[in-house]
């Protein structure tokens, strides 16, 4: 059933749905940062047009590989060590999954209070129904 | 001409618009992240509407054309141009004036009921 702010609403929920993905793909990212040879994961977002839906939708998807090196670590007792004794560990970046991790947090905020106010400017004309 | 009927319905009308502008700002709001998507916003009310006759204004853009994108919005690297406080701060002015039309259409239609006395 359609109302004045469906579109606000599908909008909010589309956001909510692709930062709540990302912020799964950078736990996933995070909680393997001493797997030796990770790569870790990398997202992209898109408007594609859903058929189904009838509208642009934003797609969360197309998970990636970061396929750069992770860094080499000496350890020559390691049952992964290579001939030299180096083991590569992941190429996970704290720094960078936690920066990620807030900008997710922060954009799904963003997109729930632009949520809550659909539903509050709706209750506001329902209101004037009220005597 | 300024009868209550030409009130409620240019509410009405700021209200309907109000709505169009935080659909626009919640797709801006969803798309902080995808790559070339340029930030959006509508055409100003007093642009669509003549004030004088309550009728679309004569030289108004098509309605294909009521969206336009918002130029002076700068960009990111990856082409993205939407900036996550700037359009929360825009839905708080919307939400103030949408509050503003439903309350002059509540007014309006108070002093309709008022006109009509008591008994009614």
């Amino acid at each position: 059933m359609e109302f004045a702010f469906t579109n606000s609403i599908q909008h909010a929920s589309d956001g909510m749905k692709a930062q709540s993905y990302r912020m799964r793909i950078v736990s996933e990212n995070l909680s393997n940062a001493d797997t030796p040879g990770y790569k870790r994961k990398q997202l992209q977002f898109a408007q594609v047009y859903d058929t189904q839906a009838g509208r642009q939708v934003l797609k969360a998807g197309n998970v990636s590989l970061d396929r750069r090196e992770g860094e080499r670590v000496f350890d020559p007792g390691h049952p992964l060590a290579n001939a030299d004794g180096y083991v590569e560990m992941s190429n996970v970046n704290m720094m960078l999954e936690l920066a990620d991790a807030q900008q997710a947090s922060r954009s799904y905020e963003a997109n729930l209070s632009t949520f809550k106010q659909a539903i509050e400017m709706y209750q506001g004309l329902i209101d004037v129904l009220r005597r | 001409m300024y009868t209550n009927t030409y009130l409620l319905k240019l509410s009405s009308n700021m209200a309907a618009h109000q709505t169009a502008r935080h659909n626009i700002v919640a797709n801006n709001i969803a798309n902080v992240n995808t790559p070339d998507y340029k930030a959006k916003d509508i055409v100003p009310f007093s642009k669509i509407y003549n004030v004088q006759t309550l009728s679309p204004s004569l030289n108004r853009p098509s309605p294909d054309r009521l969206v336009v994108e918002d130029r002076t919005a700068s960009e990111k690297p990856n082409g993205n141009s939407v900036s996550i406080e700037e359009q929360m701060v825009l839905s708080a002015q919307i939400q103030n004036d949408h509050a503003l039309a439903v309350s002059i259409y509540k007014k309006g239609m108070s002093m309709m009921r008022m006109t009509l006395g008591k008994n009614l």
